[in-house]
């Protein structure tokens, strides 16, 4: 029992970090119809961004690095939008997808060109490498911390969405973007919001991959964006509560085949995963909760 | 099927530009820069590959790359003789590690396993298109690759696979690459490759013309793997060790780039795609390595060969998004400027609105 | 209120609109007529930006339209209700109308508002919290008219509001647009239903392949034998 709920926690908080960046994936692709690569990258930059505040700025108190994070992470989306995909946001969405390949492939040799190869520690704070211990359960503070902050920030989303007018500007356009600038709401304000909020899901999904990981290399943005978008996908390209769930149904099928397959076929888990991916998308690409568009409607 | 002349025509120019490549480098080259030529005669081989499916289904594929991995590994167990095998796969399945195919078989039978792996693949592949599909292109890629790198009785795993027998040429490799072009344009150019074109761009229409577009798509899909295969046994035949990171990420991004640069939509946008990326990115390379130009000592600039290849996609894609080539292929460049020059030297009053 | 001189629209080499002048006076109402391809939608897209126009100038509420984007334009004081309703399928009714509201600020003049649009639809109140994409379609148009009033506009831009819908649903859109009239709104009306319109419009333009065959005041038009029958399909007086 104790294990299962070990697990359960190790289930649920790689889930919300999946979560995270596949609904930052979402919200810019139900916005703009872009499929951004480069989203890995905000990731890497609040990792630098910390490992900076730290080294250069001899920042010690935690609680001042994690929002640095978080922040450089909002603002590089701001900077990605503006430099690098408005000029292309007429374009057809392959090209918009490639540009931003392009760029996320530019990002991470820059980092190699200009900081290093070697990866770069960021000392986690002490008190987030503590466990609580409820009983016989030993359940790492940071797996708490992250699965209630990804469970808080999809709660405040969902309010953002629903109650502001920017937020439902956004979930109009999702739809039908020109007649949300009949309304008289500006285009390039719903489409910076977009990124800004994938830029804050993408900081705090980095917080805790480096509170994990202890260090920042200019690779760390690719595999869990990779991740993020098979989620994505899989929950409904575009779909925000399919991100979500994509995410959740993606760390506790890591975590529980890693668990459940024997020793000798456990380096096959992503094999059986993404495999199972590739054959629920074939026959049902819109994935769990994505809608099959009709001709004529916008994908 | 009736071949037009203009196709030959273009196959021949860039054919010939090819073929010029590969015989002036084995003539003239030092073993060094042959070993460059022929690895660029390989990648030019993958971006056809990529071409033909990519350019005439215009669906963005990310697992190429695993198609190549599989026949790589294929034609290696295959061909390496047993008295590698018997150390270095002792435990592999099927009694393999106590066979050897000659040469020949070994190719065959490495195109026929990537191509029964592509078949299957691609029964449930060509059913979609746009993200789902490119996506789970790239779960097939991950699968392969974690395949390879764990399936360790069959493929050493991570550790290199080594003693393939070195049996590619230069000039081998030339030719097929040759060849490759022709094919390329002949797909894209026959009724199943212009039914693919035309519906890729309206699928609505398509149907309802009834043109059975998953059987085209699957078409090209099998095409692409046959190339891809044919390139990875060229590869595993030329440096006689390879290893699962070989076929993964970062040859899927060299190919796509060039392809993408060069302008997907023609088999001249490949071919130019290849030769200005694999150009730039020797001229990266070299620099990469901190030579001395004139007197003066370069820094090491590690990263320098990715960012070259991220910043060309990017301006590709901010200014010239069909490519450098675009979607026409040389010879029909060529017979659009001789028209042009014909309707300038006659009046245009036939034009008035 | 509005005076939009020699506009043109091209899309590549079709010219949708040739040299088009239009004035709407301020309380107006005015009828933009033709057959279906005339211009008519092009015209109104490029008077609120959001087709760029090949030459001309706008002039509303006494400032030059210049190059203003459509949002600039709409915090101006136009408003557009556009073709086929565009209605928020996803929203609700609510959230439809509030970001009709989107530029105003006056909470207590929103939710004024609302209440003045659901007393006037009943319908709207009963669905007030349902997708809009459930509604019928004269449905819908009362939303998509009430939404593009929620900006509490000067101009009031309307496309085909007939488009689509049954007879009867159809008098009931123009009962409620000679209301807004009593408001003392500015209407253009672009229309292909004519002979509604015409009954309460003070002026109508009729354009044909992108160019205005005629102008002039509602019952002039109507007395036109010709205009009538040959652009309109109707019978004049």
């Amino acid at each position: 029992m104790d294990y299962f709920l070990q697990q359960a926690m190790n289930a649920f908080s790689l889930g919300g970090e999946y979560a995270l960046l596949a609904l930052g994936l979402a919200i810019v692709f139900s916005v703009m119809g872009l499929v951004n690569f480069a989203h890995g990258e905000l990731i890497t930059v609040g990792g630098y961004a910390m490992f900076f505040a730290v080294l250069i700025f001899g920042v010690k108190n935690p609680f001042l690095i994690l929002p640095v994070g978080v922040l450089a992470a909002i603002l590089f989306a701001l900077l990605l939008e503006r430099v690098a995909f408005r000029p292309v946001r007429a374009a057809p969405p392959t090209t918009g997808m490639l540009m931003a390949f392009g760029v996320s492939i530019i990002l991470q040799n820059s980092a190699l060109l200009f900081v290093g190869t070697r990866p770069k520690a960021v000392p986690t704070a002490e008190w987030l490498m503590f466990d609580l211990n409820f009983g016989s359960l030993r359940i790492p503070v940071v797996q708490l911390l992250e699965t209630g902050i990804t469970v808080l920030a999809i709660m405040l989303l969902v309010v953002f969405m629903r109650r502001t007018t920017i937020g439902m500007a956004m979930r109009a356009a999702a739809k039908d973007f020109s007649t949300v600038r009949l309304m008289g709401i500006r285009a390039n304000r719903v489409v910076s919001t977009a990124f800004a909020i994938s830029g804050l899901l993408a900081g705090l999904a980095a917080v805790f991959i480096m509170a994990r990981r202890g260090a920042v290399d200019p690779f760390m943005g690719f595999t869990p964006v990779l991740k993020a978008f098979v989620a994505a996908v899989v929950g409904g390209f575009g779909s925000l509560p399919g991100a979500v769930i994509g995410g959740f149904a993606l760390g506790i099928a890591e975590v529980a085949l890693q668990a459940a397959l024997p020793s000798s076929v456990a380096g096959f888990r992503d094999a059986f995963i993404f495999s199972a991916i590739a054959v629920l998308l074939l026959f049902r690409p819109q994935g769990i909760l994505g809608e099959r568009p009709d001709f004529g409607e916008k994908t | 099927m009736t071949i037009k002349r203009s196709v030959l025509l273009g196959s021949a120019v860039l054919g010939l530009l090819i073929a010029v490549i590969g015989v002036s480098a084995f003539v003239f080259a030092e073993p060094y820069h042959q070993r460059i030529v022929f690895t660029f005669m390989v990648n030019l081989i993958i971006v056809l590959g990529l071409q033909v499916f990519m350019g005439n289904s215009d669906i963005t594929h990310f697992g190429h790359i695993g198609f190549m991995g599989i026949a790589a590994y294929a034609v290696a167990i295959l061909a390496t003789p047993v008295a590698i095998k018997k150390s270095a796969l002792a435990t592999a399945p099927f009694g393999l590690s106590g066979i050897e195919f000659p040469l020949p078989v070994a190719i065959l039978g490495a195109i026929v396993i990537t191509m029964v792996v592509a078949f299957f693949v691609g029964l449930v592949m060509v059913r979609q298109t746009g993200v789902p599909a490119t996506i789970a292109t790239l779960a097939f890629l991950v699968v392969v690759h974690v395949i390879l790198l764990n399936w360790v009785d069959l493929t050493r795993g991570p550790r290199a696979f080594y003693g393939i027998p070195i049996k590619a040429s230069l000039l081998g490799a030339t030719a097929i690459a040759v060849v490759g072009v022709l094919i390329a344009r002949l797909f894209r150019d026959s009724h199943w490759g212009v039914q693919l074109r035309a519906s890729s761009e309206d699928v609505a229409a398509a149907a309802a013309v009834g043109v059975r577009m998953q059987r085209l798509r699957f078409a090209a899909w099998m095409l692409s793997a046959f190339f891809l295969a044919v390139a990875g046994i060229l590869f595993a035949l030329f440096v006689g060790t390879i290893s699962p990171k070989s076929f993964y990420f970062d040859l899927t991004f060299l190919t796509l780039a060039m392809l993408i640069i060069g302008g997907m939509h023609s088999v001249t946008g490949a071919v130019v795609g290849s030769i200005v990326v694999a150009l730039g990115l020797e001229v990266m390379r070299f620099l990469e390595n901190g030579p001395e130009i004139a007197g003066v000592e370069l820094p090491q600039m590690f990263g320098l060969t990715g960012f070259y290849l991220g910043a060309v996609i990017v301006l590709g894609m901010a200014f010239r998004s069909e490519g450098i080539v675009g979607p026409q292929e040389i010879e029909e460049w060529w017979m659009r400027r001789r028209q042009k020059a014909k309707s300038d030297a006659t009046s245009d009053e036939a034009l008035q609105p | 209120m509005l005076k939009a001189s020699s506009i043109s629209v091209n899309y590549g080499p079709i010219k949708a609109v040739r040299n088009v002048n239009i004035e709407v006076e301020k309380g107006d109402v005015v009828a933009l007529l033709g057959p279906n391809g005339a211009g008519k939608s092009s015209l109104l897209s490029s008077l609120i930006g959001l087709v760029p126009k090949n030459s001309g100038n706008v002039i509303f509420d006494n400032q030059e339209a210049g190059r203003a984007s459509t949002e600039d334009l709409i915090r101006r004081g136009m408003s557009v209700t556009p073709e086929g309703r565009r209605i928020f399928g996803d929203l609700t009714v609510g959230e439809n109308l509030r970001l009709g509201a989107a530029i105003r600020k006056d909470n207590d003049g929103i939710a004024e508002d609302i209440e003045k649009f659901l007393d006037l639809f009943p319908i709207l109140r009963k669905r007030f919290n349902s997708a809009a994409r459930y509604l019928s379609g004269g449905e819908q148009q009362m939303l998509a008219i009430s939404r593009s009033l929620m900006s509490r506009p000067k101009l009031l831009m309307l496309d085909e509001p007939s488009l689509g819908l049954a007879p009867r649903i159809v008098d009931q859109i123009f009962e409620f647009l000679v209301t807004l009239r009593q408001w003392g709104l500015t209407l253009l009306i672009v229309e292909q239903n004519a002979s509604e319109v015409l009954e309460f419009a003070d002026r109508a333009y009729v354009l044909s392949t992108g160019s205005i065959v005629f102008s002039g005041t509602a019952n002039e038009l109507k007395k036109s034998g010709g205009v009538m029958e040959m652009y309109l399909g109707l019978e004049g007086h």
